[in-house]
């Protein structure tokens, strides 16, 4: 039990943004710390700063002040490939435009670890099937990346990277294009990820009740705070009522629903 | 492991191809040679003619190897930039380099009358072309260096690249209106490119210059694989994109900026080859891509130099045009083909 509550990544009085820009940080004071083996989701108004947020904590971004620290060191300290070692990234943006095969994808979750050339190894190619298997993505291996459906990509991207093998996957809107069988299916597929591999898995979606049903915890980015609580705290705390600054929804504890006032 | 046998096999087939084409590009020209002295004289022993062993050692091996290494150098640089860019049109030119080549030898060839005597006579012999070719292009690249620096994306650089043609292009119009007829005449001689010519000494320059530019490329073969998946999954791959980027403008700047230098602007290889190579091996994996690369474009260059020597006639075409003849149609076919270019 003591390694599976693990941190792996904790945050700081930390404020994100554009501090070059006279607009400044767009959300301070946030106190994040996610942990081992948890499926974590990031919910938010459309705007409020939710990929700011994730752009920070992966270093895609600069903070504006504050520290993260990724497992117990500063994520600024990281050379790019130990940082690559221990965080992986799934966005929503398509590809541009290529050759690759699906197989070939999920191969260049490898890169931190392969040489200068990046020759893989009989260990890396039992990596890359396995992270395949895993995600159910190793029967159209062979398929160029433009043949397959949205929700085979969003497979095979987790598979890139489950194939970077690293503590902590973080997600942008996994589940933006796909229809609900299949934001299912990838959300059981996460939790199911996060619990057998003990990884830290965080997404930001706006599928609030699913993630509210299949998350072990939650962070609620609202205009005013940055709130970490389990699912089942939320409801009981009522904070959701926070969540939207259009006061005609409201969350409804009982029916586990949003509703709309006067509709 | 179809597909690896499918590569191996046309990899063998490349590189007999080009060993056939280097073989007969030296046993072609203006004096027919048979193929029989001409491998006798490669491997040291005599020929049976002394001016046959003349031909081939001072002038056509030369000639061929140039042809050899322009071809592998445009077009690895093609590869880089093309990936870089996420253009399919760019080439090792995109980044103005050529025009900043003309522009030091439009200055030289074209300005060199308005200086002082020894001044201009010293400018006008072939090494004052060549180092001002040089410098040109290494300025444009301090230039697109500099303000890369400034820019965070990478599209813009592109944009730089084509304003600084344009802008040096323009400057050489100015100089040529405002030149003689025979020097104008030097200058386009100069801009049709040229393989031959060289001597030794400039043979182990260009050679040292290219192989750096290789040896370069090669090291970003790993990032380029990573910069398919765009600019965000390849930092979190842990490519330092700044650095990549830096590095594979400078192998494209020696390349592109040498070759020049000693062969004269010649179009189109580094656009097209890298397409061939694509087409061909229908793979992204640029580790595959670059030999193939390498190997198309010393084929295809040896080829066209063979295109521009009439056998046992003095008629020689201009090399830039051969190479435009035969890149633009390529390109426009491999466009009819596939419907999409990739990059």
């Amino acid at each position: 039990m003591m390694q599976k509550t693990k941190s792996i990544l904790t945050t700081q009085n930390l404020a994100i943004g554009y501090s070059q820009k006279k607009i400044g940080a767009i959300a301070r004071g946030i106190n994040i710390n996610l942990k081992k083996g948890h499926l974590i989701s990031l919910i938010g108004e459309n705007g409020i700063g939710k990929s700011t947020l994730l752009r920070t904590i992966s270093g895609l971004q600069k903070a504006v002040s504050g520290n993260i620290l990724l497992d117990g060191k500063k994520l600024d300290d990281y050379k790019p490939v130990d940082l690559a070692k221990n965080l992986s990234l799934v966005f929503t943006e398509k590809l541009p435009p290529g050759n690759l095969t699906v197989w070939e994808l999920v191969a260049t979750g490898r890169q931190p670890y392969t040489n200068w050339i990046g020759k893989l190894s009989s260990a890396d190619r039992k990596i890359i099937s396995e992270a395949m298997e895993m995600t159910q993505t190793a029967v159209f291996s062979e398929k160029r990346h433009y043949e397959i459906s949205d929700g085979q990509m969003q497979k095979v991207m987790i598979a890139r990277a489950l194939a970077q093998d690293t503590p902590l996957i973080i997600l942008d809107e996994p589940t933006t294009h796909l229809d609900i069988v299949h934001k299912i299916s990838l959300l059981q597929l996460l939790k199911k990820l996060a619990h057998e591999s003990n990884k830290c898995i965080l997404f930001s979606t706006h599928d609030i009740e699913l993630a509210l049903e299949i998350s072990d915890e939650m962070i609620l980015m609202s205009a005013h705070s940055v709130v970490q609580q389990k699912p089942t705290e939320i409801i009981s705390e009522k904070l959701f009522d926070d969540l939207f600054t259009n006061k005609q929804i409201s969350f409804d504890s009982e029916k586990v629903k949003f509703v709309f006032k006067n509709f | 492991m179809l597909k690896q046998k499918r590569n191996s096999l046309l990899f063998i087939l490349l590189i007999t191809f080009t060993a056939l084409l280097f073989v007969a590009s030296i046993a072609f020209g203006s004096v027919s040679i048979p193929i029989k002295e001409v491998i006798n004289s490669l491997f040291g022993a005599t020929a049976s003619r002394e001016t046959w062993e003349y031909i081939i050692i001072n002038y056509r091996l030369p000639k061929a190897i140039t042809a050899v290494l322009a071809g592998m150098g445009l077009s690895i640089s093609g590869l880089m930039m093309q990936t870089l860019f996420r253009n399919p049109l760019a080439g090792p030119y995109v980044l103005g380099l050529s025009s900043g080549s003309s522009l030091g030898v439009a200055i030289v060839l074209l300005a060199a009358g308005l200086l002082p005597g020894f001044l201009g006579v010293m400018l006008l012999s072939s090494y004052g072309v060549i180092i001002a070719s040089c410098l040109g292009s290494f300025a444009v690249l301090l230039g697109v260096l500099a303000i890369s620096k400034q820019l965070r994306d990478t599209m813009s650089i592109l944009i730089v690249g084509l304003m600084f043609a344009s802008f040096t292009g323009a400057i050489v119009s100015v100089l040529s209106y405002f030149s003689t007829a025979e020097q104008l005449q030097k200058f386009t001689f100069w801009s049709l490119g040229n393989l031959g010519n060289l001597s030794w000494t400039s043979i182990i320059v260009l050679s040292i210059l290219v192989v750096i530019g290789i040896v370069l490329s090669l090291s970003e073969v790993k990032s380029l694989d990573a910069l398919l998946l765009g600019e965000n999954y390849a930092r979190s791959l842990g490519v330092n994109i700044k650095k990549s980027r830096n590095v594979i403008i400078l192998a494209t700047s020696i390349l592109a900026g040498s070759i020049t230098a000693f062969a004269g602007p010649i179009a189109f290889i580094g656009l097209a080859v890298p397409h061939i190579a694509k087409l061909v091996f229908q793979t992204s994996s640029h580790l595959i891509l670059f030999w193939a690369t390498l190997l198309f474009g010393a084929m295809i260059m040896l080829f066209c130099d063979m295109l521009s020597q009439f056998p046992s006639s003095d008629l020689t075409l201009p090399i830039n045009a051969v190479t435009s003849i035969i890149g633009a149609p390529v390109v426009i076919w491999l466009l009819l083909r596939k419907r999409t270019l990739n990059y």
